[in-house]
């Protein structure tokens, strides 16, 4: 453990390694031993190659040797949920009794490997009705959230500086927030699908779990942009992984008073609230927003949207389970799918005014911390986003009474990665990052 | 089932409930429980009225 991966981050490992500080080797085996000594409490990996990370990361530091680096992330270790197809690794979403070693990677494995990352493994996610083994970095009798609960366990508990994830209801920024680490979901297409096997296709965001909002700006820079292989990405190449922030002032910031405080205990409303006035104090313009009354709309257009789309998924067990919701989705009528697409339309554009005067909303992640059990927590206050395709981020800011993170939420209009990314990192900047849990 | 003129969420639970059992024959509670989830949310977005040209969009 002789790298602080908590000080360092994504950003500082790849500066250490092209600075000639870490090598590659030093690097994976550092993650490895981390892994080695919390992943029994923790049961973040579901699948992990040390060999192959370890050869990886030798040829990685060969290059470094000779001057050579692949990208922005040479020699970076990385985790990613085992929804995604990575090249030599089973996926464990295929829920098959045998997994076939995948013969190709997912877009953004691919993107993530041409910039020098090394991919250590697959990180846990429910499969079918099974919820996962893993365990808060914070406290191993709660969860880590889900459904990408490996990816924010393994971040939360320092054994890798990053991990990618997917996000159809709230999938990428809860564990995020309930391990207390940053969690971004980028606009929907803004990152290429291809090799993430769909949930609900019209909802599915491949999203990004870090350390610092500078790391996951560092590695949207390298997963954005078009995709050949998924028609829904947007056309805007990547942006930049310079967040310019000896440019930018204060944000203006919409604290949204409806629909999402409402549905949170006191620990997290008190704490949204001193937050808000740090954050003021500080220089943000602060303003309260109260959403449209046909807000409401999103959580009925995302249950329909969802199990409609889920239900041709040949990989749940909607015949095997009477119970379950695909089963259901597979009953909605064609003019219900349809018109609550055009809701979903309708909103998008209703919505758009409401950030005229704004750079983001604010509004909490989740209504508290890590519940306690198996039960993966509530993504209630993450669905719309999700609905809409909107960009949104997990920014930590303190702990509940019972000592496990809190986040905040801050969200942009479709196409504002950049922005959004930037009055995130002055919230991070103003309310400090967590430190990392005694787990390691 | 018909969109319009809107729908109650008893009449959507009725038509759920019995294409249901029509497929896989009678429901579990828990299955009743998401077919009432489903049909709440029928009847309330069979009550919307969308601006003419609305559409459902590529996303």
């Amino acid at each position: 453990m002789g790298i602080p991966v908590d000080e360092l981050g994504v950003v500082g490992i790849a500066a250490g390694i092209a600075a000639g500080d870490y090598s590659p080797t030093e690097v994976v085996a550092d993650a490895l031993d981390r892994i080695e000594l919390a992943d029994a409490r923790v049961h973040a990996w579901s699948y992990l190659d040390p060999d192959g990370a370890r050869r990886e990361a030798e040829l990685l530091t060969s290059e470094v040797r000779r001057g050579y680096s692949r990208g922005p992330l040479h020699g970076v270790p990385i985790g990613v949920k085992d929804e995604f197809l990575v090249r030599d690794m089973p996926t464990g979403m295929r829920d098959k009794t045998t997994l076939p070693l995948e013969t190709v990677d997912a877009t953004s494995v691919s993107l993530l490997r041409r910039a020098g990352a090394i991919i250590l493994g697959k990180t846990h996610m429910p499969i079918g009705d099974r919820t996962p083994p893993t365990r808060n970095p914070w406290n191993q009798e709660h969860t880590a959230g889900g459904t990408s609960s490996g990816s924010g366990a393994a971040v939360g508990a320092r054994m890798v500086p990053a991990a990618i994830g997917e996000q159809t209801a709230g999938s990428n920024l809860r564990p995020a927030a309930y391990c207390g680490v940053v969690g971004m979901k980028p606009t929907y297409g803004r990152i290429g699908r291809f090799g993430c096997i769909p949930y609900a296709w019209s909802l599915d965001h491949v999203g990004i779990i870090a350390l610092s909002v500078a790391d996951v700006a560092l590695l949207l820079s390298v997963m954005a942009g078009p995709d050949p292989r998924d028609p829904t990405t947007l056309s805007d190449p990547p942006p930049t992984s310079d967040l310019r922030m000896n440019e930018r002032g204060a944000p203006r910031i919409g604290v949204v008073r409806n629909f999402f405080l409402q549905r949170c205990g006191e620990d997290m409303r008190a704490g949204i609230e001193r937050a808000v006035g740090t954050l003021r104090s500080a220089g943000a313009t602060v303003a309260d927003v109260h959403l449209p009354d046909d807000f409401q709309l999103t959580w009925s257009c995302w249950r329909i949207i969802t199990y409609a789309e889920a239900s041709i998924c040949d990989y749940f067990p909607s015949e095997e389970s009477d119970s379950s919701r695909y089963r259901a989705g597979s009953l909605l009528p064609a003019t219900y799918y349809l018109q609550a697409r055009r809701i979903r339309t309708w909103l998008r554009g209703m919505l758009a005014e409401y950030w005229v005067d704004r750079d983001v909303l604010l509004m909490p992640t989740t209504p508290g911390p890590a519940p306690e059990g198996m039960n993966t927590g509530d993504p209630s206050l993450l669905i719309p986003w999700s609905l809409l395709g909107f960009p949104s981020v997990n920014v930590p800011f303190g702990f509940a009474e019972n000592g496990l993170p809190m986040g905040l939420q801050l969200v942009a209009p479709p196409g504002r990665d950049y922005e959004l990314l930037q009055a995130s990192a002055w919230v991070e900047s103003v309310l400090g990052r967590l430190p990392a849990p005694s787990i390691i | 089932m018909r969109l319009k003129p809107e729908i109650s969420a008893d009449e959507a639970f009725q038509w759920l409930s019995a294409e249901s059992e029509r497929r896989w024959g009678p429901s579990t509670d828990q299955a009743s429980r998401l077919l009432r989830t489903l049909a709440a949310d029928m009847a309330t977005i069979s009550a919307v009225d969308l601006p003419d040209g609305t559409e459902p969009g590529a996303h």
